[in-house]
């Protein structure tokens, strides 16, 4: 019921929200605002060139969104989750949900749901509570995780519409003409999903009760990759090339969209479905 | 292989009004979003979920 929560958010409200600004308040064209809106709102760059994909935008454009999309996850990694440690320490899961809700891309969002959980058991143990590590990095990505299986269905809905009602080119568009937009890497997500769950559902309980282990030694090197990959953007962050490229305008829609509601939506949200519901404590 | 001028076409793109399926998207999303919400945040409120 919380991963539908989340889907609804970002697919219906964050989407509507953010498109209409974009075109309404900004003037962007439909090839700009589209992408756009599916970057802020959905997860970032899949998101954005999924959705570039559907509606048969130029590839500089989900690039671009991609680009500015990257470069607020890592500004938002670094507040969010000392406002989350600030404010929410009492409610732990409330944070990692928001950090979900609120961080675009992926690796961005689990990075900050796990700095997000290092300062949450940090500031409860200095109080008193021990809570058991895992639950608000989880949360995080569990919410995450089920915002992402939709992108396949909204870049479908999105191509239908765009085929059918936009760039109508004939009277009655045929089925491949969607095909041919639909983003084919979803399959690879969708791929993925199914593999992981057969593998969870088949898994007996002997191998199971390894699998904690061999996450604590997988977890070694995500926090390498993580490090690296921002690392990464940060040296490879042209921010006056980007400011060349007229980024400012897009820059624009993502500052109003993100601090006027993302956030705050978010953290309605992630209230009302995960308020009073706290990690086990350790020990 | 000149690379677009992405300033100079945002800053003179010919407005594109809003299409009146573009205003039934956002209107329906928003309409069925929220409602949607609404029934879940009553169930997790009378039928609370818990690990």
């Amino acid at each position: 019921m919380r991963g539908v929560a989340a889907i609804i958010e970002a697919y219906l409200i964050y989407w509507a929200v953010v498109y209409f600004v974009a075109r309404k308040w900004f003037g962007f064209n439909r090839e700009w605002a589209a992408p756009l809106a599916s970057g802020i709102s959905i997860c970032g760059v899949s998101a954005a060139i999924a959705t570039g994909g559907a509606i048969r935008a130029r590839p500089i454009i989900p690039v671009l969104v991609s680009s500015l999309v990257v470069i607020f996850a890592v500004v938002e990694v670094l507040i969010l989750p000392f406002l989350a440690q600030t404010f929410l320490w009492q409610e732990p899961l409330v944070a990692g949900a928001w950090i979900g809700l609120a961080v675009k891309t992926d690796g961005a969002a689990v990075a900050g749901g796990g700095i997000t959980e290092s300062l949450i058991l940090a500031k409860s143990a200095a109080e008193g509570v021990t809570y058991q590590p895992g639950w608000i990095l989880g949360t995080t990505a569990t919410v995450k995780v089920f915002i992402d299986i939709f992108i396949g269905i909204w870049a479908f809905v999105l191509g239908y519409i765009w085929t059918n009602h936009i760039n109508v080119t004939s009277d009655k568009a045929k089925i491949v003409e969607i095909w041919q937009r639909f983003p084919k890497f979803i399959l690879g997500f969708v791929l993925t999903f199914v593999v992981g769950l057969y593998l969870a559902l088949g898994t007996p309980a002997d191998v199971a009760s390894k699998v904690p282990v061999a996450i604590g030694e997988a977890n070694t090197f995500r926090v390498i990759f993580f490090i690296l990959t921002f690392f990464s953007i940060g040296v490879l962050s042209n921010f006056k090339k980007l400011w060349q490229e007229g980024i400012g305008k897009l820059a624009a829609v993502y500052i109003i969209s993100l601090f006027g509601f993302v956030i705050w939506v978010g953290l309605i949200i992630s209230w009302l479905f995960f308020s009073g519901v706290k990690p086990p404590l350790a020990g | 292989m000149s690379q677009p001028d992405i300033r100079t076409e945002l800053q003179r793109a010919a407005p594109e009004p809003l299409l009146p399926v573009e205003k039934n998207l956002i209107g329906f999303s928003l309409g069925i979003g929220l409602v949607l919400l609404v029934v879940l945040a009553v169930v997790n409120y009378f039928v609370p979920a818990t690990f």
